[in-house]
Order: structure tokens, then C-alpha cells, then sequence
């Protein structure tokens, strides 16, 4: 597991008893005021044998190759700054792009203290 | 390797020779691109399927010529931040692909077909109908 943004991101290890080839991908992550990007590139994948996950703060990106025996996998940390219920999603020319709004910090609150007398 | 007299058609030769040559263009930048950047070469009944994964390229930033016996590939590919974005980690890289492969002789120039799709590029490479092969059947005792 990764944590985004942080340090290079290392995939989890594969699990073990499986033909399919289990592989990485290269990730960038972009990150704007509002939103983090991150793209993937993630080849020969048909957009209905993607699979992404958030469970708590973590994401999860799976996708099955129909040309060759590679199942992509790899999963990630997300930060606590960011709202995982609000994933978009779009894959166009093997290349996945999730956008992930970040939440916009709360106003401070100030607290007026009332004299007790 | 195989000596000539028992590749008659010379069909071994020339995979390798094919082989070779996609070897030679599987180098950075490109390799690094995806786990399987490397073009793969299938061998079919009546010629080759030559695949690349090429993701990011859009059809209209691949080009694909062929003359004579010469096959000539060109891509680009940019990565880009989104715009008002700054990256924060990088594993995805740009690269410009500018090679020819030398068809064999027995494909047939005029009929290889290309398609790109979910970022992989397909070529078909279909052998030239004369060369009809006989198919040897095998039986068991």
C-alpha cells in the first residue's frame, strides 16, 4: 500500500495461487485546489472489467486485461483531506483518470465566551 | 537457431528477423511505459498480430504508413497535468515513437489492417493468399 503523494507508491503483495499475472501500473498524481488526479495507465482494459474500490481510505484498482493474461492491481492510501464517497471515474485510451474531491475545510467556529458574572 | 534446410519457407528466419527488430524498439522511453510495453508478436495460420500497448495516444497522434514492404509506425504520447493541477508524484512518461519494421516477404503489405483500442494498438498482418499452406495432420498410433 501507497500513501498518494508521499513516496513512491509500492504495490501490496500479490496473492499467491493465482494464474493470472498480477501487475503494477504507473500512477501520476495531480492535485488541484478542489480535486486530486490520479491517472493511470492501465492498457487493453474495457471499461466494464475495471473494478475500484474505496473501503475507509483506501482504494483499490483492479482491471482485467482481454487481450493477455494480466490482471492489474494495486492499491492505494488515500490522505483523510479527501472525500472517498465522491470518486469520479473515466477511462479513455487505456488510460484511467480518477477524480477525487478533496473536502473543503470547515470555517473555523469562534466560540464566544461569556462572562460568568 | 534453425538451419535452413529445415525452415523451408524460411518462416522461422523471418520471425526472428521480425522479433529482432521489435526488440530493438522495445528500449526506454518506451519500455518503461507499462509492465507490458513490450510489442508482442503473435504467430497466426496465415501471418502475425503485432500488438503495443500505447496508452494516452489518441488516433489522431498515431500514424501508420506502409510502403513497399515497409511498415512505419509514429506516436507520441503527452502526459500532461490537468489543468489548474500540479503533479505531486510521477510514474507516467511522455515518448515519441518514430520506427519501420521490415514486413517478410510473405506478408501481404497491401492488406495489413491496424486498430487502436483502450490504449493498445492492434496490427493484423495477414500473409499473402498464393502462399496457401498445407496443413499437416498428426496422427497417433
Amino acid at each position: 500500500m501507497s500513501d498518494i503523494g508521499s513516496q513512491p507508491a509500492i504495490n501490496r503483495p500479490t496473492e499467491a495461487g493465482r494464474s493470472l499475472r498480477r501487475r503494477g501500473f504507473p500512477v501520476d498524481v495531480y492535485e488541484s485546489r478542489d480535486e486530486l488526479h490520479m491517472m493511470a495507465d492501465m492498457p487493453g482494459v474495457s471499461p466494464d472489467a475495471l473494478d475500484i474500490r474505496v473501503e475507509r481510505h483506501e482504494l483499490t484498482i483492479e482491471g482485467r486485461r482481454q487481450d493477455m493474461d494480466v490482471h492489474y492491481h494495486r492499491v492505494f492510501s488515500l490522505p483523510d483531506r479527501v472525500d472517498p464517497d465522491r470518486v469520479r471515474a473515466e477511462y479513455r485510451h487505456g488510460v484511467l483518470d480518477l477524480v477525487i474531491p478533496k473536502i473543503s475545510p470547515a470555517e473555523p467556529r469562534r466560540i464566544t465566551v461569556k462572562s460568568g458574572d | 537457431m534453425f538451419s535452413s534446410w529445415f525452415d523451408p519457407d524460411g518462416l522461422f528466419a523471418e520471425l526472428e528477423a521480425l522479433r529482432r527488430q521489435l526488440m530493438d524498439m522495445g528500449s526506454p522511453p518506451w519500455g518503461a511505459t507499462t509492465p507490458t510495453a513490450r510489442p508482442m508478436l503473435e504467430q497466426k495460420d496465415d501471418g502475425y498480430v503485432l500488438r503495443m500497448d500505447l496508452p494516452g495516444v489518441k488516433p489522431e497522434e498515431l500514424e501508420i504508413e506502409c510502403s513497399g514492404s515497409r511498415l512505419h509506425i509514429r506516436a507520441e504520447r503527452r502526459v500532461e497535468a490537468p489543468k489548474g493541477a500540479r503533479a505531486v508524484h510521477q510514474e507516467r512518461r511522455g515518448w515519441r515513437i518514430d520506427r519501420s519494421l521490415n514486413l517478410p516477404e510473405h506478408i501481404d503489405p497491401d492488406k495489413v489492417s491496424a486498430e487502436l483500442k483502450n490504449g493498445v494498438l492492434v496490427l493484423e498482418l495477414p500473409a499473402r493468399t498464393q502462399a496457401a499452406r498445407r496443413r499437416i495432420s498428426v496422427s497417433s498410433t
